[in-house]
């Protein structure tokens, strides 16, 4: 054997040890979670709950994933205790890895981001809490909605930021307080609310209601000022309202994150997730009671400006550990290379090649979620509420008991559902972009 | 070269012993329900007993040794913490406690709509007439019994530290309310705290 096959020999063996170790630890999406997000995109959400009957399809690094889809699928088509199960489950995973593993710190650096158990982006955190509280108000427990809404609470202390500025998920936490009869709990984020929309007035009227009930008078004075004098307040007084109608209207599909690469040098790169999020103004949503507009209220939130921001805020932290990486995997490389220098080339060239950012999200998230508040009284029969989107669909909510639910709705699959005689009646509409 | 032979099987006896020990086997234990147990911070049975355990006996010595016992209807208890608790296993204990005080009559208002239903059926003409449930027998009940579950959930602040801690204060608060006049007749209440920390990095 001479010289040159040794060394050839020896450095194959050098690359195939650490290529068989980094591949190990490195993983990649889980083809099964794909398979199910399309299914479900495609609307046959049986299928996709088919795919992921077993838990055991996913790794185990993106558990956290399988239980995020499966539950909101689940919620969307109307199976909310099997929902909130796998929901609750997500949320009592992300307590027992809450905090900083060796192990997966250790597989992030020899491989990349990917090797680790996903935990989600803050936003995604905060909304396991609102789908729960959805699926609890859905199910009259408002007691446990009222659980969940302190649990956001929770969530939004620790991490704040950006997770301030959720109105939907605050609109939800005031109304699952609200709904359990805990006044007090649910003015006191009304109010918070309010500070973020100066000027709705549909807040105003709300605000004037519970300060009212709860004896707040000081507060119920000024509520009724400002009702008056943006001229509401005799609306306010004249309305024979009996129930309220409140529809979780969501639409279009969450952003995914991409990988970008900042380039240290013409063969060194560092790699991070990224979201290439354009504003968008929100969809409106009209609602006609009886062909008539409303005093309807809707409080929204663009999940994927959200998610956005909520990533830019770790950002900092993850380009830290990327050069981090980057320097330990030149070290290595060197250090190789000193040996071997063929092996320590290869070394480079696949380390380059490992360098992938981790772009797994929550991915059958819509991208807005809004909740809308329709007031009835006696006399109301049909309530209809539609999105300017093109696609658009019309839910009509068909008021008399008695009679059939209207399924003819409009050419553009619009749906019916008959209203109970509950004071609280939940709906849910969801508009998904099939393109 | 023996001697190499003996530090290999050394070692690999060190190996099979220190896994051994480290090895854990699945056991299944009994343990006293009266003993406090606390895995974390988190509400408990031993939270609970303790709840019911206080609040029943302040609820006997409510009433004196007459010969009259005043009729409770529970409403069941809230629960306005940020854990998902049933509190039903609160109110079936302060129940059980109550019932077996002899100083009150429950009423189970759980069984009204049987009831309803065993009335029915003994009307249909099944049941002889001798035999059939009396009307206008039901208790109405002097007092309802109802309370709120509570807690406070506090973590430590962000800081350089190897633990994580949290305090978490529980309060329940149980009233009598006087069906009659509406008055509160008699108020108590529990309360716990407790600290749980867990460590910051872990494998």
């Amino acid at each position: 054997m001479d010289f040159s096959t040794v060394k050839l020999a020896r450095s194959t063996l050098w690359v195939w040890t650490i290529v068989l170790c980094s591949c190990t630890i490195s993983a990649c999406s889980t083809p099964t979670l794909n398979k199910a997000r399309s299914e479900f995109y495609h609307g046959d959400s049986t299928a996709a709950l088919a795919t992921l009957s077993d838990s055991k399809v996913v790794d185990s690094s993106d558990r956290l994933l399988y239980l995020l889809e499966k539950g909101l699928i689940l919620h969307e088509v109307g199976d909310y205790d099997a929902s909130t199960r796998e929901l609750l489950a997500a949320a009592k995973y992300l307590d027992k890895y809450d905090y900083i593993s060796l192990a997966d710190e250790t597989k992030a650096f020899l491989a990349n981001d990917w090797a680790k158990r996903y935990l989600g982006e803050y936003s995604e955190r905060l909304w396991i809490h609102s789908y729960l509280m959805m699926n609890f108000l859905s199910q009259g427990k408002y007691d446990s909605a009222a659980v969940e809404a302190r649990r956001a609470l929770e969530r939004i202390s620790k991490h704040g930021g950006v997770l301030e500025n959720d109105k939907f998920s605050r609109s939800l936490i005031a109304l699952s307080f609200e709904a359990a009869g805990q006044f007090n709990d649910a003015y006191i984020e009304y109010r918070k609310l309010a500070d973020q929309m100066p000027d709705d007035p549909s807040l105003d009227s709300l605000l004037y209601r519970l300060a009212q009930r709860i004896g707040f008078a000081e507060d119920a004075r000024l509520y009724k000022k400002r009702l008056q004098t943006a001229g509401e307040f005799e609306k306010l007084n004249n309305n024979a309202q009996v129930g309220e109608a409140i529809v979780f209207v969501s639409s279009g599909v969450i952003p995914r994150k991409f990988s970008s690469s900042l380039y240290t040098d013409y063969e060194e790169r560092i790699a991070f997730p990224q979201y290439f999020v354009k504003y968008t103004s929100p969809p409106t949503i009209q609602a006609l009671i009886d062909g008539k507009g409303c005093d309807c209220s809707a409080v929204g939130s663009d999940l994927g400006m959200l998610v956005s921001e909520s990533l830019s805020e770790r950002a900092a932290k993850l380009a830290a550990k990327s050069f981090a990486r980057r320097f330990l995997k030149e070290a290595v490389s060197e250090a190789i290379e000193e040996k071997d220098e063929l092996a320590g080339e290869l070394i480079r060239v696949f380390f380059y090649a490992l360098e992938q950012a981790d772009t797994r999200s929550w991915q059958s998230l819509p991208r807005y979620m809004s909740v809308v508040r329709v007031p009835l009284d006696e006399k109301s029969a049909v309530v209809t509420l539609s999105l300017n989107e093109p696609n658009t669909k019309r839910m009509v909510l068909s008021i008399d008991k008695d009679a059939e639910p209207d399924v003819e709705s409009t050419a553009k699959n619009g749906f019916a559902v008959p209203v109970t005689s509950a004071p609280l009646q939940f709906y849910k509409l969801r508009l998904t972009d099939k393109s | 070269m023996s001697k190499i032979k003996d530090n290999s099987k050394l070692s690999a006896a060190l190996v099979v012993a220190a896994a051994v020990t480290l090895s854990a086997c699945a056991t299944t234990r009994s343990i006293d329900p009266d003993s406090q147990v606390h895995y974390d911070a988190s509400y408990d049975f031993s939270d609970k007993d303790l709840i019911v355990n206080h609040l029943s006996e302040s609820l006997v010595q409510f009433v004196d040794d007459s010969n009259v016992r005043p009729v409770i209807i529970s409403y069941g208890i809230g629960n306005q913490t940020s854990e998902h608790i049933n509190t039903s296993g609160i109110s079936d204990d302060l129940r059980l406690a109550l019932v077996q005080s002899n100083r009150y009559q429950l009423i189970n208002d759980a069984q009204r709509a049987n009831i309803e239903d065993e009335k029915a059926f003994q009307k249909t003409g099944a049941v002889a007439e001798s035999q059939r449930i009396a009307q206008g027998r039901q208790l109405g009940a002097d007092y309802i019994l109802g309370g709120t579950l509570r807690s406070i959930v506090k973590e430590q602040p962000r800081q350089i530290r190897l633990t994580k801690k949290k305090l978490v204060h529980y309060s329940l608060n149980l009233e009598l309310t006087s069906t009659e006049t509406g008055a509160i007749a008699w108020a108590d209440k529990v309360e716990i705290a407790r600290e749980s920390s867990r460590p910051i990095i872990g494998w």
